[in-house]
């Protein structure tokens, strides 16, 4: 049997998130991809690789596990493996699967559904569990999966990031615990409330954008915040309008709080492939900070030289890391003790850039159409993700019902639109 | 006359009482690139090209790209991978060596076309602060 595989501290935050979504009734903390492929693949195939990688990944048929510090377990041969089903096209199948759980304790970590739509095409529907690995590393996992050689390459093995000494990450962890309490000043309120009798569902929008809209988008961006700005630009234009959207409904926040991903990967690597390496750097936006996209923009720029020079990005991977030792319940009492009562954010936030390169094809088919669709956790209940693909923009609008009905979240995304393209 | 030597006489116990930051602050007016948002302000002194260019493929190798990319003043940073996170760090990098804070505003996409033009616009902007 394979040796046990630790999880990093982002993976296991992620995992936390996964067990209080579920003991809120939700499926749990899943991202899918969706890909639209030009022709049929047979599952055979697609099994047969992933059965072929399997071998020399152990992980793929892991479970969560570990006494102390939390830990992969491998799996001898987990139910149902490898996890290919096939479906006839359904209105709305897409959603359903995302809202149907995966076995994440019993070693099912992912799962591929495969959708004969009209014309001889297909939809691929690739669903993992968020503590499996992060977006950019599924990406690059389903290039994997889906190239031409039927010889798999080996995927790189998770290598250890330099640790800093335990009295440091102490100290960092707790300038991180510090950064929140001082968001108490305008505590963040979100529309996290139970819902206890109502079904628990997550829903997806998709706005795509032209080639031209996506020019424009990004020349919106650069003359807003300067070369390289997308996301910020993007980051700034969720949360214009996420204060408008909790007017709308009747709950305006006293401040909002959005958590903005950085890649703890060297850029020119993909490596860790399986692990998720991402930090967050909280960003507060108080009311009149949100009252145009240029003050929001100048709230968020300043905001994130001012974490680059305390070192938010160490205090954030210490938090986390220290979390692994922490049961997750207690992690959120410490938050609630400092006054956020488990709301840390008001928003997910995700921006992927662009997707791979190498991820063209899939098993031989062309991949015409490509959507990321993120998880929400039950707290803000909404949520975004911007990326672009074969050049042109687009956006996935995520959101849990009944905290937010469709109408509310199909205008959110509209005027995200309209403000992305005329700010 | 008194005034002024009461409001000196406050800022040195403040300063002694170490609750100064937030006073010295309001006597000092803030402007952008000030030493208040700068952690180590060493004096301006004239910066070339060549000296930025050393310390950006330092920087660049060590904390920006993966041991196996080949970091030269000729990289194309963009395609490589260099994002806005990265930028940021950069210039918190530079605010940090050179006590200067180079608003994002003036990299421009051709600057960032490789590492030695923006060696070059980041020793004009040092130069010409």
């Amino acid at each position: 049997m394979p040796a046990d595989l630790p999880l990093n501290g982002a993976d296991y935050l992620m995992l936390g998130f996964d067990y209080e979504l579920r003991r809120q009734g939700y499926a749990g903390n899943s991202c899918q991809i969706v890909l639209a492929l030009d022709r049929v693949i047979a599952p055979s195939v697609l099994r047969q690789r992933l059965a072929m990688l399997a071998e020399r990944h152990p992980i793929l048929r892991a479970r969560p596990g570990g006494w102390f510090t939390p830990r992969w377990k491998p799996v001898a041969a987990p139910p149902g493996f490898p996890p290919v089903r096939v479906h006839p096209a359904q209105p709305g199948l897409t959603e359903k699967l995302g809202d149907e759980p995966l076995n994440v304790r019993g070693g099912e970590l992912f799962r591929f559904d495969l959708i004969a739509t009209a014309a001889g095409k297909m939809d691929l529907v690739f669903t993992w569990t968020h503590a499996l690995m992060d977006a950019l590393s599924a990406e690059h996992f389903l290039a994997v999966v889906g190239r031409e050689e039927v010889a798999l390459p080996a995927l790189p093995p998770a290598a250890p990031r330099p640790r800093l000494p335990l009295r440091e990450r102490f100290r960092l962890a707790r300038q991180n615990v510090q950064q929140l309490t001082e968001f108490c000043q305008a505590a963040p309120r979100t529309v996290g409330v139970r819902f206890p009798g109502a079904p628990k569902v997550q829903r997806h929008h998709v706005e795509k954008f032209s080639a031209a809209e996506t020019a424009r988008i990004r020349a919106n961006g650069a003359q807003l915040c300067g070369a390289l700005g997308d996301a910020q630009f993007h980051a700034a234009v969720a949360a214009v309008e996420l204060h408008h959207l909790h007017g709308q409904v009747g709950r305006p926040s006293p401040s909002y709080v959005l958590p903005i991903p950085v890649s703890l990967r060297p850029k020119g690597t993909t490596e860790p492939l399986f692990s998720n390496q991402i930090a967050m750097l909280m960003v507060q936006f108080l009311p009149e900070q949100l009252a145009s996209t240029a003050a929001a923009v100048t709230a968020l720029k300043t905001q994130l030289a001012q974490a680059l020079r305390a070192r938010r990005i160490a205090a954030g991977t210490a938090i986390t890391e220290l979390s692994r030792g922490l049961p997750f319940p207690l992690y959120l009492y410490i938050l609630k003790h400092h006054g956020l009562q488990g709301e840390i954010c008001s928003f997910f936030y995700g921006d992927t850039a662009n997707v791979t390169p190498l991820l063209t094809h899939f098993c031989g088919a062309t991949i015409t159409d490509f959507t990321h669709v993120g998880s929400t956790t039950p707290s803000p209940g909404i949520g975004a993700i911007f990326f672009y693909f074969g050049g042109e923009m687009r956006l996935t609008v995520f959101h849990l019902e009944p905290h937010f009905s469709q109408p509310e979240a199909a205008a959110f995304a509209d005027r995200l639109r309209q403000r992305l393209l005329a700010p | 006359m008194n005034r002024a030597a009461g409001q000196a006489l406050k800022l040195v116990a403040d300063l002694y009482a170490g609750s100064c930051a937030r006073t010295i602050m309001c006597r000092l007016a803030p402007h952008p690139g000030h030493w208040q948002d700068s952690p180590r302000r060493q004096s301006a002194r004239m910066t070339n090209p060549t000296e930025i260019e050393a310390q950006l493929l330092d920087f660049l190798r060590r904390e920006v790209f993966a041991p196996d990319v080949p970091v030269t003043p000729e990289l194309d940073l963009i395609a490589a991978g260099f994002d806005s996170m990265s930028l940021v760090r950069l210039l918190v990098f530079i605010e940090t060596d050179h006590g200067y804070w180079i608003p994002e505003s003036e990299i421009t996409t051709a600057a960032l076309q490789n590492v030695r033009t923006l060696a070059e616009t980041l020793a004009r902007l040092l130069n010409a602060r």
